[in-house]
C-alpha cells in the first residue's frame, strides 16, 4: 500500500477517533464527584418534603430525622420512609411476618427455644392498635424487627433466637422486683426499661386526624428487648441508631456500653481497661469501621484491635486452618459460661423441632469464640487464656457463690429472713455479692480487665463475704436464737460440696503460718520501713 | 516558510535531528511491509495507552482493603469518564496479551528466532512474562470477589513451587494470607516496578533487533526477489514507511478499543467477602491453560510441569540450534520439528483454553 493511501487510512481513523470521544463526552453523565445519589421513591416524596423543608411555609417537622436518612445506606438503596413506616396492605404477604398483624410470643426457658403465632380476633388476624392513616398511607412510628426482616431476615432470625430479644421477659426477676417497688416505678422506666425494654402500650388510639398515643412509661424506648406494638420483641434500633442505621455506630464499643457498663455489668470498662481497648482508643480511626454491613472482617480489613461486635459478633476471615466464619446476630452464640447468675454455669446447646441448632452448647460455643481469638492470638496463647479464665469463674463458684447462695437460702428457709425481697440489710449484701461483685470479678476475667478481677472484683467479694456477709448471717441467727444451726450450717456450706473447700478456700481465716507472717513482716518492713 | 521556521525551531534543541533521522530511517527489507509485522510495535504503543490511562486511573485508585474496591467503584460509577478509561485500560490490557502472543506467533512461525536471534526472542519471553504479570496484579487491584478469590488461588499455585512457593507467596501477598498490605504490594508490582522492568526489558528486545538486523523470511530465492524489489523501488524505510503502517493500525485497533469500551465496559462484582467463595473462581482468559493443566495435574507436579513448559519456551531456540535442526537435517529437511512441536504445543493451549472457557 503506497504511503498516500496509509495518509488517508490514518486520517479517516482519526476522524472516527474523535467521533468516538465525542459520544464518549456527550453520553458522560453530570457526575458530582464524592456526591451520593439519594433515591426517592414517589410513595416517600411527599414525607420527605413535609418533614424536612416545607411545612406551612416554614421548615420541615422534624428535619433531623430525614437528615439522619439521607446519610444512610437506605436512601442510597432507595429504602424511603413508607418502607419502614408503612404496614402492608392485609393479605400483602405471610401474616406471621406481616407487621399489620399482632404475633404472641412465648419464651420456654427451660429449652431455650420461643415460638410465635398470630394473634387472631373472631377467626381473623388482630390488626394492631397504632395504625394511622397518614395523608392517604397507612403507617405507625413503632417499627418493630418484623419490618426489618423483610429485608434483613438473616439478620432478624439470629436476633429473635438471642437472648438479646428477649431482654424485657425478666418480670419476675430481682432486679425487676428492685426497680419497680424497692426504687420505684420512674426508676424501672428510665432506667431497667431503657436497656431491657418496654411492653409498648397504646394510651390513645389513633383516629382519621390523629395518630396513636403511645403510653408515656413506655415509649419512647430503645431497649434492646422492647415488646412492640405488633407484639414482636426485640429492637433494632437499640444498636442500629435510627435513622441512618449506620453500621458502624453497632460496631463502637459505646454503643454496647450503653447498657453494658456500671456496677452490675462493667463490660465497657472492662473493655476499656483491656489491652483490647487500649489497642482500640488507638487505633480505631484505621479500622475502616464504616464499610457496609457484613463487610468488617476480621483479619481481612482490619486487626488492628477488637471491638465487642468483633469477638461476639463479627466475621472473621479465612486464618490457619480455621475456614471463615460468618457474622451472627446472635450475642450469646459465642459465650460458653454464663457469667451473671448467682453461680455461673455452661448452658446446653438449643435445637428446635426441625432439627436447626439455634445455639450450639457450651464447647461449641467456646470453639468459635477461640476461633475468634486466633485470628491474632496463638493456639496455645489461647487455650491458656481460657484456663486462666475457667479458674477464675471455678474461684467465685465454689468461694462465694455456691456458698453465700446456700446460706442466704437456709436464712430464708428457717424464716430467719422474711418472704419480702429487697427489705433487709442481708438481701443488699447477698445481693451484692454475686449480682455486682461477683459478676465484676468473672466479667473482668472474661475481657482480661484485671482490675476488675481484683480490687473491683475478688477484694470486694472477699471483704464483703468474710467482713460482713458471713458476721452478718450469724448474727441473724443468734438474734433469731438459731445461732448453733445457722453456724453448722455456714461450717458446712464453707466445706463444699465434696468437703474440701474450706481447705482450698478458707483455711487462711484461722491465720498465717510463722513463715507466712514473718515473710510479709519482713516485707512491709523493707518497703515502708514499718511493721503492720 | 513553515519549514524554514520549523527547521529554525529544530536548531533551537540541542539534538542533532539529521543524525536522529539517519539512525531511524534504518532500510527495512520489504517483507517488513506485510501488516502482521506491525504487532510486535503494536504492543509497545499499547503499552503506552496503558501508562497513560493508568496514570488517570491513579488519580483515583488508593490500594487497601477497603480502599481498593471502594476506590474502583468510584473510578466506575462516580468520577468523570473514570468507566471509559478504566475499560479501554481493560481491553487495552487484553489486546497487548493477544498482540503480544500473534506477534510471538509470527516470529516462531517464520522462524524468524533462528539465525542466532537468540536474545531478542528470549527477552521477548521474559517481557510476555512481565507482561502476564501487569495483567495479573492490575486485575487483583479491583478487590471485588473473582479478584480476591483468583489471587488467592494463584498464590496457593505459587506456594506449590518446589522448595521456594511459600516464600514466593509470602513475597507476593506480603504475608501467608491476603491481608492489609497485600493490595499495596500488588500495587507496587503493578505499577512500578513491572513497569519498570518492561521498559528496561523492551529496549533490550530492540538492541537485539537492531543488533542482529531485520529478519528476512522466506527461501533465498525469495530474498533475492526481495533484493531485486530493493534494486528497483528503492528500501523500504522505517520512517516514514513502516511507521505510518503503525499508526494507521494503532488507530484501528484503538478504534476496535474505545468500541468495545462503551459497548462491553470493565465490571465490577461484590465487594471481596473472605468468609463467601464463589461457585466459578477463573482467572482472566490468558491464564486459561494454566488454570486447565493444573485441574488435570493437582499439586506441585502440575506447576513443575509448567514451569518446565516455561523453560523450553525460553530455551526454544537453542533447543532448534541444537536438537530440532539436527533432526531435520537428519531427515533432510523433509519436515521442520520446531515447527510441528510448536504447532503441536499450540494446539494443546488452545483446546485447554477452550476447554476451560466452556467449562
Amino acid at each position: 500500500m503506497s504511503l498516500q493511501a496509509k495518509q488517508v487510512i490514518i486520517a479517516i481513523l482519526s476522524i472516527v477517533i474523535v467521533v468516538i470521544l465525542g459520544f464518549v463526552v456527550a453520553t458522560e453523565k453530570a457526575h458530582l464527584l464524592g456526591g451520593r445519589e439519594i433515591v426517592v421513591k414517589p410513595e416517600s416524596s411527599g414525607c420527605i418534603k413535609c418533614h424536612k423543608s416545607e411545612y406551612e411555609g416554614g421548615p420541615g417537622v422534624d428535619p433531623g430525622v430525614v437528615a439522619h436518612w439521607e446519610a444512610g445506606e437506605h436512601a442510597v438503596q432507595g429504602v424511603g420512609c413508607t418502607d419502614c413506616h408503612g404496614v402492608p396492605a392485609a393479605g400483602a404477604c405471610d401474616d406471621l411476618v406481616n407487621p399489620r398483624y399482632v404475633v404472641k410470643t412465648t419464651w420456654d426457658k427451660k429449652s431455650g427455644l420461643k415460638h410465635t403465632e398470630l394473634v387472631t380476633e373472631n377467626g381473623a388476624p388482630l390488626e394492631r392498635a397504632d395504625i394511622w392513616n397518614h395523608e392517604g398511607a397507612d403507617i405507625v412510628t413503632n417499627v418493630s424487627p418484623r419490618t426489618c426482616a423483610r429485608c434483613h431476615e438473616k439478620e432478624a432470625v439470629e436476633f429473635y433466637d438471642s437472648r438479646h430479644s428477649s431482654a424485657s421477659q425478666f418480670v419476675g426477676s430481682i432486679d425487676n422486683f428492685l426497680g419497680r417497688f424497692a426504687e420505684g416505678p420512674a426508676a424501672a422506666n428510665n432506667g431497667c426499661q431503657q436497656c431491657h425494654g418496654s411492653h409498648m402500650r397504646v394510651e390513645t388510639a389513633a383516629s382519621e386526624e390523629e395518630p396513636a398515643k403511645y403510653a408515656p412509661d413506655t415509649w419512647p424506648n430503645t431497649g434492646i428487648g422492647r415488646v412492640n406494638l405488633d407484639g414482636s420483641w426485640g429492637s433494632c434500633t437499640a444498636c442500629h441508631s435510627r435513622h441512618e442505621f449506620a453500621a458502624e455506630v453497632a460496631r463502637r464499643p459505646d454503643n454496647c456500653g450503653k447498657c453494658h457498663m456500671g456496677p452490675d455489668h462493667p463490660q465497657i470498662e472492662v473493655f476499656h481497661e483491656s489491652k483490647h481497648g487500649i489497642a482500640y482508643a488507638a487505633n480505631d480511626d484505621e479500622m475502616n469501621m464504616e464499610v457496609p454491613g457484613g463487610e468488617w472482617i476480621l483479619g481481612h480489613n482490619y486487626s488492628q484491635a477488637p471491638t465487642c461486635a468483633t469477638c461476639h459478633l463479627g466475621p472473621v476471615a479465612r486464618h490457619g486452618n480455621y475456614a471463615p466464619m460468618e457474622m451472627t446476630h446472635d450475642v450469646g452464640a459465642r459465650i460458653s459460661w454464663t457469667l451473671r447468675p448467682k453461680v455461673s454455669v455452661m448452658p446446653p446447646g438449643i435445637t428446635n423441632e426441625d432439627g436447626r441448632v439455634i445455639l450450639k452448647d457450651g464447647e461449641g460455643r467456646r470453639a468459635d469464640m477461640q476461633q475468634v481469638c486466633m485470628a491474632c492470638h496463638s493456639d496455645e496463647w489461647v487455650k491458656n487464656f481460657y484456663v486462666q479464665f475457667d479458674q477464675a469463674v471455678h474461684l467465685y463458684n465454689n468461694k462465694y457463690g455456691k456458698p453465700s447462695t446456700a446460706i442466704y437460702g437456709y436464712l430464708k428457709e428457717q424464716k430467719i429472713l422474711d418472704a419480702v425481697p429487697m427489705n433487709e440489710e442481708m438481701d443488699y449484701v447477698y445481693f451484692e455479692i454475686w449480682h455486682h461483685e461477683g459478676r465484676r470479678a468473672r466479667h473482668g476475667a472474661s475481657m482480661m480487665g484485671p482490675d476488675y478481677v481484683q480490687w473491683h472484683g475478688f477484694y470486694e467479694l472477699s471483704r464483703n463475704f468474710y467482713t460482713h456477709f458471713l458476721p452478718l448471717a450469724q448474727e441473724l441467727g443468734d438474734h433469731a436464737g438459731k445461732g448453733r444451726q445457722v453456724r453448722d450450717f455456714i461450717a458446712q456450706a464453707l466445706r463444699g460440696e465434696n468437703n474440701e473447700d474450706w481447705e482450698k478456700y478458707h483455711r487462711w481465716t484461722e491465720g498465717l503460718t510463722p513463715e507466712q507472717r514473718s515473710t510479709m513482716l519482713d516485707w512491709e518492713k523493707e518497703t515502708y520501713g514499718m511493721t503492720q | 516558510m513553515q519549514d524554514s521556521r520549523q527547521h529554525k525551531l529544530l536548531k533551537a534543541l540541542p539534538i542533532d535531528f539529521e543524525s536522529l533521522y539517519q539512525r531511524v530511517d534504518e532500510p527495512l527489507p520489504h517483507s517488513a511491509k506485510r501488516w502482521w509485522w506491525c504487532w510486535g510495535g503494536l504492543v509497545g504503543i499499547l503499552f503506552v495507552v496503558q501508562v497513560l490511562t493508568g496514570l488517570l486511573l491513579a488519580f483515583y485508585y488508593r490500594a487497601g482493603p477497603e480502599a481498593s474496591y471502594e476506590t474502583v467503584r468510584f473510578i466506575t460509577q462516580d468520577a468523570r469518564f473514570g468507566s471509559f478509561l478504566r475499560s479501554v485500560h481493560h481491553w487495552g490490557a487484553t489486546f497487548m496479551i493477544v498482540l503480544l502472543l500473534l506477534h510471538m506467533l509470527r516470529v516462531f512461525v517464520t522462524g524468524a528466532f533462528r539465525e542466532y536471534r537468540w536474545g531478542s526472542w528470549m527477552v521477548g519471553v521474559a517481557l510476555l512474562g512481565i507482561t502476564l504479570g501487569l495483567g495479573f496484579t492490575g486485575y487483583a487491584l479491583v478487590n471485588d470477589q473473582l479478584s480476591y478469590w483468583a489471587v488467592t488461588v494463584t498464590s496457593n499455585i505459587v506456594a506449590s513451587v518446589p522448595f521456594v512457593g511459600g516464600a514466593l507467596k509470602n513475597f507476593f501477598l506480603a504475608g501467608g494470607t491476603i491481608n492489609e498490605a497485600t493490595s499495596s504490594r500488588m500495587y507496587a508490582l503493578h505499577v512500578q516496578i513491572f513497569p519498570v522492568l518492561l521498559v528496561i526489558l523492551g529496549v533490550a528486545h530492540l538492541f537485539f533487533v537492531r543488533l542482529m538486523g531485520m529478519f528476512r523470511p522466506g527461501s533465498e530465492r525469495d530474498q533475492k526477489l526481495e533484493d531485486q524489489e530493493t534494486a528497483k523501488k528503492g528500501p523500504y524505510h522505517f520512517y516514514p514507511d513502516h511507521v505510518t503502517s503503525e499508526v494507521a493500525v494503532s488507530l484501528y485497533l484503538l478504534v476496535i478499543i474505545s468500541l468495545l469500551a462503551i459497548a462491553f465496559p470493565a465490571t465490577l462484582g461484590e465487594p471481596a467477602n473472605p468468609e463467601v467463595t464463589p461457585e466459578h473462581i477463573k482467572p482472566e482468559w490468558y491464564f486459561y491453560p494454566f488454570f486447565h493443566l493444573l485441574k488435570l495435574v493437582p499439586g506441585t507436579a502440575g506447576v513443575m510441569l509448567m514451569g518446565l513448559a516455561g523453560l523450553a519456551l525460553l530455551a526454544w531456540p537453542i533447543l532448534d540450534h541444537y536438537f530440532f535442526q539436527r533432526v531435520d537435517r537428519a531427515f533432510r529437511r523433509r519436515f521442520d520439528l520446531s515447527l510441528i512441536l510448536g504447532i503441536v504445543a499450540i494446539a494443546i493451549m488452545l483446546w485447554w483454553a477452550v476447554a476451560e472457557a466452556v467449562h
